[in-house]
């Protein structure tokens, strides 16, 4: 018997059915039944692995996930890597995907065991993503490009498997979403108009950063003829109030910008803060949502800066709002060079 | 293994005293301060865990209290 508010019902849930793979002659005893996405893996082979941790040692931990605080080792990385397709050019974004997603700002916990349909998007942004075979251009989120799709599906394996987020057990999500299998984007800095998305969050020019948002959907903003930017800061706006009345809250709101509309903006004066203080104010007069506990007036976003704006995708005008679920914040970590 | 929130800490490592776990075996998962919805996902997650006890039960051909006894 379940509660709901102050229902009670029985449970309508079916039990889950999941695939597995045994990796225990690779990993050990506790990797025996290797829980899969639903998707076919490649299994790992021992001189896989050992291609993979060219610059690591197999045995060190990089990051303790919840909700089961498993101790991710740089070789359990490799082999959820392997399983989820990987080329090993992408591991280093890998690893810091994995450590930005404990950061506290993040609140992976709370992420992991949500009923919400909460997926994690990788952001990577700098000169040494199209290095590793990262694309940024049209379909970026997939279907196509390999290194997107399966660092997005590699932290998904780990997350699943070594923090123990297992689909109907310890991850509740209520629907899920096709971006807990993979959400991987990634900058268009040669299209866009701005300074790259990495500086404007503290980092030198020429490193190469992942930053990891809690998103809990993708909502596309099709305007393929607007030439002035007021048509689609009320678009987006619009989009954010409308997003914000279904859950997001006190959060922040991720922009996936098409450099056709960055360039729109810049056209008009715009940097990539003016775009966000417009956004911001215009948010103010629309988002009036009200708790109905509390009676407090809730906000998508509190500040300009929580509109995180990233410029990727081909040709086009669609762009996209991706709402950001409530209980966690955005949290960036360098790839190691 | 038993998978627990806070406001069940207590009962779950009397339980597992009872049943002879060691207490590694209980995990308390700080949901209730990191989520807003745990209300929600609380009881799913025990009901979920719960549910996996039986098929373990099932699978075993015996309860896991009588297990180590």
């Amino acid at each position: 018997m379940l509660m709901s508010g102050d229902a009670t019902y029985e449970s309508f849930d079916i039990p889950l059915k999941l695939e597995t793979v045994d990796l225990g002659d690779l990993l050990g005893a506790s990797f025996r039944e290797v829980v899969t996405d639903g998707l076919p893996v490649v299994k790992p082979a021992r001189a896989d692995i050992a291609g993979m941790l060219a610059r690591y040692r197999g045995d060190d931990v990089i990051a303790a996930i919840p909700p089961v605080m498993g101790e991710c080792t740089y070789e359990q990385l490799a082999a959820m890597a392997i399983l989820a397709g990987c080329p090993a050019s992408v591991f280093p974004v890998l690893v810091a995907a994995l450590q930005a997603v404990v950061h506290d700002r993040f609140n992976l916990l709370a992420v992991q065991t949500t009923t919400g349909n909460v997926a994690v998007a990788v952001l990577v942004s700098g000169p040494a993503a199209s290095e590793m075979g990262f694309h940024c251009g049209c379909n970026g989120l997939g279907p196509g490009p390999r290194a997107n799709v399966t660092t997005g599906r590699a932290l998904r394996l780990a997350l699943m498997n070594v923090g123990g987020a297992i689909p109907g057990l310890l991850d509740v999500s209520c629907l899920g979403w096709p971006g807990k299998l993979s959400c991987c984007a990634v900058e268009h800095t040669g299209g866009s108009p701005w300074t790259p998305f990495h500086t404007d969050r503290g980092f030198a020019r020429d490193a190469t950063i992942v930053t990891v948002t809690a998103a809990y959907g993708f909502i596309e903003m099709a305007d393929a003829v607007s030439t002035s930017v007021e048509p689609l800061l009320a678009n987006l706006s619009g989009m954010m109030a409308a997003a914000r009345a279904s859950g997001s809250r006190g959060s922040e709101a991720l922009v996936l910008l098409t450099p056709q509309h960055a360039h729109t903006f810049a056209q008009a004066g715009l940097d990539r803060h003016d775009v966000q203080v417009r956004l911001h104010e215009r948010l103010a007069n629309l988002d009036q949502h009200v708790d109905g506990a509390s009676g407090k007036s809730l906000r998508m976003v509190t500040t300009p800066e929580d509109v995180l704006l990233f410029v990727t995708g081909g040709n086009g005008g669609k762009s996209a709002l991706v709402p950001l679920w409530g209980g966690s914040h955005s949290a960036s970590i360098a790839v190691a060079k | 293994m038993a998978i627990v929130a806070p406001a069940f800490e207590r009962q779950a490592r009397a339980y597992a005293t009872a049943v002879k776990l060691p207490p590694s075996r209980v995990l308390v998962l700080p949901i209730g301060k990191a989520s807003s919805d745990a209300a929600e996902s609380i009881p799913l997650i025990k009901e979920a865990v719960a549910n996996s006890l039986k098929d373990l039960e099932m699978a075993l051909g015996a309860p896991v209290s009588k297990l180590g006894t």
